[in-house]
C-alpha cells in the first residue's frame, strides 16, 4: 500500500499524535493502527508505560492540608481593613478636589472684581488647569477603582461651570460691571 | 488498545459554583456575601497556591492575598462570567510573581523549608504513616519544582483541579494548543525525574 502524506498529527511519534493518544481523540480507525503499532515498536510501549506512571503518581498525591480555623475570619478581616482604607483615601482625594475648587473658585472671583482683564486672565487659566488636572485625576481613577465619586463629578462640573471664561462668574461680572457703567452713565 | 485514561484528578470538588446574584451582593460589600464568598473558595485557592509554592505557610499567605485582591478588586469582575477561573487567575498571577522573587533572592536550598515537615510533625498518632505521606510529599515537591512556574500550573490545574482546557486557557492565558504541549512535555520531565529517582533511591 503506497505510503499517504500525513498530517502532523497522524505521525505516529510525533508530539501531536501522543497528545491525541492521551486524551483519547483517536478515531476508531487510528485506534486499530495505534494498537498494531504497539505491538511492533518497543520505544512507544515504554513511553506508554512510562507516562502511565506519571499519571498514576500524580494521581496518588495526598491532598493538600486543611487550612486553619481561623482562615477566613482573618482573610475577611484583611479585606474590611483594605476597603476601609479605600473609602478613606477616596474620600481625601474628594475633600482636597473640594477646597481645591473653593479656592480657586474665590481666588477667580476676587481677581475678576477687583480688574477685568486679570480676572479674564485667570479664567482663561484657571479653565485649562481645572480641566486638565480634574480629568486626569478622574482618569486615573476610573482606570484604578472603577467608580466615579458623585461628588467630585459634581464638584468638577460646579467649577467649570463657574470659572470658565463663558461661565457663570463672567456673566456675573458682564452684568455687574455694565449695570455699574449704566449707573456711572446716567450719574 | 488505548492508554489508561488521562485525568485522574484528585479531591472531586462537589460544591456550587457561586451564582452571579451573590456575587452582585458582595461586589456591594455585604460583609455575609464576602465572608460566604472566602469560605466557598479559599481551600481550592490554597491547594494551587500549595502546588505553586510546595510550602504551607507560603501558600497561605498567598492565598490569602489573592482573596484580598478579588474581593477588593470585585468592583473590575464581570458578574455573569464564571468566578473561578477568575480567582485562580489572581492566585496564579501571585505565585508566579512569589517564585520569581524567590529566584531573585536565591536561596541555596531550593527544596523548601521544614516548616511544612513541622506542621505535620507530633500531630499524627501515626508517625510511620505521616513520614511516608512526608516522603510522598516530598517526592511531588521535588518534582514540581523541576518544572517551570508556568509548566507547574497547567499540570496543577489539570490533575488536581480537575479544570477542563478551556478553564485552564482562562487562568493562565495560554491558548489550547499551547497547555496540551506543555502538560505533555512536563508529563515526559516528570516520567524522566520518576526514573532517576528510583535509580538513585
Amino acid at each position: 500500500m503506497p505510503e499517504k502524506l500525513k498530517m502532523p498529527s497522524q505521525e505516529l511519534h510525533s508530539e501531536a499524535w501522543w497528545i491525541r493518544v492521551l486524551d483519547d481523540e483517536l478515531t476508531p480507525d487510528e485506534e486499530v493502527r495505534w494498537g498494531a503499532h504497539l505491538l511492533q515498536c518497543e520505544s512507544c510501549r515504554q513511553e506508554l508505560a512510562a507516562l502511565t506512571r506519571v499519571d498514576l503518581f500524580l494521581s496518588q498525591v495526598p491532598a493538600p492540608p486543611a487550612l486553619p480555623a481561623g482562615f477566613t475570619d482573618a482573610t475577611v478581616q484583611l479585606i474590611a481593613r483594605r476597603q476601609r482604607w479605600r473609602r478613606m483615601l477616596s474620600f481625601l482625594a474628594g475633600s482636597l478636589v473640594i477646597a481645591l475648587t473653593s479656592l480657586l473658585v474665590v481666588g477667580v472671583a476676587r481677581s475678576t472684581l477687583s480688574s477685568f482683564e486679570l480676572g479674564v486672565g485667570v479664567m482663561f487659566f484657571a479653565r485649562d488647569t481645572l480641566f486638565h488636572s480634574l480629568v486626569q485625576t478622574m482618569l486615573a481613577l476610573l482606570v484604578r477603582w472603577r467608580t466615579i465619586l458623585p461628588y467630585m463629578v459634581g464638584t468638577a462640573l460646579v467649577a467649570y461651570a463657574l470659572v470658565v471664561p463663558d461661565g457663570l462668574l463672567m456673566t456675573f461680572a458682564v452684568v455687574w460691571l455694565s449695570s455699574r457703567r449704566r449707573a456711572r452713565g446716567m450719574a | 488498545m488505548k492508554g489508561l485514561p488521562v485525568r485522574m484528578s484528585v479531591g472531586e470538588d462537589g460544591q456550587e459554583a457561586i451564582e452571579g446574584d451573590f456575587l452582585r451582593l458582595a461586589q456591594r460589600g455585604d460583609a455575609a456575601s464576602i465572608t460566604k464568598l472566602v469560605e466557598t473558595y479559599q481551600q481550592k485557592v490554597f491547594n494551587v497556591c500549595y502546588r505553586m509554592l510546595g510550602e504551607v505557610t507560603e501558600a497561605e499567605d498567598a492565598a490569602q492575598e489573592a482573596l484580598v485582591k478579588a474581593v477588593t478588586n470585585l468592583h473590575s469582575y464581570d458578574v455573569e462570567r464564571p468566578f473561578k477561573p477568575w480567582i485562580l487567575r489572581i492566585a496564579s498571577n501571585g505565585c508566579i510573581d512569589r517564585i520569581r522573587r524567590r529566584k531573585d533572592a536565591l536561596s541555596l536550598d531550593g527544596m523548601g523549608e521544614d516548616g511544612a515537615w513541622e506542621w505535620q510533625a507530633g500531630n499524627s498518632p501515626n508517625p510511620e504513616r505521616e513520614y511516608l505521606r512526608n516522603e510522598r510529599h516530598a517526592a511531588v515537591r521535588a518534582v514540581l519544582e523541576d518544572l517551570s512556574p508556568a509548566d507547574r500550573m497547567v499540570v496543577t490545574l489539570f490533575y488536581w483541579e480537575g479544570m477542563p482546557y478551556i478553564e485552564i486557557e482562562e487562568v493562565t492565558g495560554l491558548t489550547v494548543s499551547a497547555i496540551k504541549s506543555r502538560l505533555f512535555r512536563a508529563r515526559r520531565t516528570i516520567a524522566e525525574l520518576l526514573v532517576q529517582e528510583e535509580t538513585y533511591a
